[in-house]
């Protein structure tokens, strides 16, 4: 059985913690750098977040989330599973594994995306984190 | 520690031997009937080499349907979409690279756009083909680069001074042959730079952290192989012809299958620091790759000292022969004898072993080091890569 229900699930969690990073002192600024506009595809349910390092909003942010569909051109387009995603945000996907089994598909420059692994280290703990606070204990790990 | 994900897939039919490419045909059957592409080496051009191996083709029933040997050190994105549109043009449905890295690299390219019909950019990424591409056969004429048996590609971006990487598992070679016939007339300090490319290959394969019981056996046997020759293999061919011995052509026979062995083992445990300096240096400062590699390499495995003294001095173990049972004592004693062996080879055949022997100023650091940082690799290497440790390593090295 799939971790996320709906898509809404998704958004609240995985899309929810992003909204928290974004104002992360010790993750934004790192994410920031890279001035990429990510675009996250997930698969059952099928759902899309965007992170756009180009036009930060709203103020104090340093990147912009974007929920669902939308038309920005993306550097990097990351497609997987939900269950993958939700995996990856608690730490527990070999990223290398999952790029070798297409668990993962990457498309764009993958050293910037690479780059970005050591600065989103605490999200392995905040992910969960949110979890906990958004009542999701069940899918905190 | 053993990583948590391993995998192994040496898809490339190998065949080695001298004179080889005197007649390939009875290796280029399943093709028979194909239209070739063949990339050469510009410094082949008109070798009896190639001359063997267009016979061969047209033996096996292969068309060459176009031939192209003004390949640059390093292709450009461009220069793969003008290649690729007169490969298609000319219904190439068969690839055939005669080189060093970079042809192969090309080859690898030329072979993706020629086949999708689309720019490369759209392949940046990680194995995003679905389906094989035309055959590729590759003819390595240098002793370092392995290109002949890994799935990766790197193309040069003239716009941004950086090294593109393609990575797809259907990149890989069909077919590479060995022949050390074409490394008689290398120059020592093509064989010395290469094949302490080679030997960085099965080093940063052994310590890094996708290191693996399935590629340690290939990057030992390459260090071994490596470490016993490269010395001999430094020498003048022709002299030691004259002379009625072998030793020479031998030990670089060694080592083209030592290249081959180390390409196997990165092309599954990946690279680390070392390679991610010598990248950037080569993108900002046009440092031939091998260069960069030797000359970054005991400056890397020093900084890795603390996070991989164990994998270092198994290494050492393995391929030197070290003693200690202390791993710190002998990945010490593993890196002293990795550097007096770069000093033997510099002695013999003028390796560069300074970044200022290369035209690197002090004014290139602070870009070069940003860069090193924001390639790839560096995720795979044992110690974590900060910014300033790499600018001091490349300060060091000037």
């Amino acid at each position: 059985m799939a971790v996320f229900q709906s898509a809404q699930e998704l958004y609240e969690a995985i899309a929810g913690y992003f909204h928290k990073a974004k104002f992360d002192a010790e993750i934004g600024p790192k994410i920031a750098k890279s001035g990429l506009v990510i675009r996250f595809e997930y698969s059952d349910p099928d759902s899309v977040i965007t992170v756009d390092c180009k036009r930060p909003e709203p103020e104090g942010a340093y990147f912009a989330i974007i929920e669902g569909d939308n038309d920005l051109n993306p550097d990097v387009l990351m497609t997987m599973k939900a269950d993958i995603a939700h995996q990856f945000w608690l730490g527990k996907v070999n990223l290398l594994a999952a790029l070798n089994r297409r668990q993962i598909v990457a498309k764009g420059p993958i050293p910037k995306i690479l780059a970005l692994l050591p600065a989103i280290k605490p999200a392995y703990e905040q992910y969960p984190q949110h979890l906990r606070e958004i009542g999701r204990t069940d899918l905190a790990g | 520690m053993t990583s948590d994900f391993m995998q192994f897939q040496a898809p490339t039919r190998i065949v080695a031997g001298r004179g080889l490419l005197a007649d390939l045909s009875p290796e280029l059957v399943p093709w028979a009937g194909r239209r070739a592409a063949v990339l050469v080496d510009p410094a082949l051009a008109g070798r009896p080499a190639v001359a063997d191996v267009l016979a061969s083709l047209a033996a096996a029933g292969i068309a060459v349907a176009w031939q192209h040997s003004d390949i640059p050190p390093d292709s450009d994105a461009a220069l793969v979409h003008a290649l690729a549109e007169r490969a298609r043009d000319a219904g190439c449905d068969l690839f055939v690279a005669v080189g060093g890295g970079s042809v192969i690299d090309t080859a690898k390219a030329v072979n993706l756009a020629a086949f999708t019909g689309e720019p490369v950019t759209e392949f940046l990424g990680a194995n995003l083909l679905r389906e094989p591409l035309h055959p590729l056969i590759a003819i390595p004429t240098t002793v370092g680069t392995g290109a002949e048996v890994t799935a990766a590609a790197v193309i040069a971006d003239r716009t941004d001074r950086r090294k593109l990487t393609l990575h797809d598992r259907f990149l890989t070679p069909d077919l590479a042959v060995l022949d050390p016939a074409v490394t008689d007339s290398l120059p020592p300090p093509v064989v010395a730079a290469t094949a302490m490319d080679a030997l960085t290959h099965a080093i940063e394969a052994y310590t890094g952290l996708q290191h693996s019981p399935f590629a340690d056996m290939w990057a030992a046997e390459a260090g071994r192989r490596i470490v016993r020759n490269v010395v001999t293999a430094c020498g003048d061919a022709a002299e030691d012809a004259r002379a009625g011995v072998s030793a020479v052509p031998a030990a670089r026979a060694e080592l083209q299958l030592a290249a081959a062995m180390a390409g196997i083992a990165f092309n599954h445990s990946m690279v680390g620091v070392i390679h991610a300096m010598a990248h950037a240096l080569g993108g900002m400062c046009g440092v031939a790759h091998g260069v960069a590699n030797s000359i970054m390499l005991c400056r890397g495995l020093r900084y890795n000292m603390d996070a991989a003294a164990d994998r270092i001095a198994a290494f050492g173990r393995a391929v030197l022969g070290v003693p200690y049972a202390d791993d710190r004592e002998a990945a010490a004693d593993t890196i002293a004898a990795i550097a007096q062996l770069q000093a033997d080879v510099a002695a013999v055949s003028g390796l560069p072993t300074r970044l200022s022997a290369v035209g690197v100023r002090a004014a290139d650091l602070d870009v070069v080091a940003a860069r090193a940082l924001e390639d790839g690799t560096v995720l795979w290497n044992p110690r974590e890569v900060e910014l300033d440790d790499v600018r001091g390593m490349l300060a060091s090295a000037l």
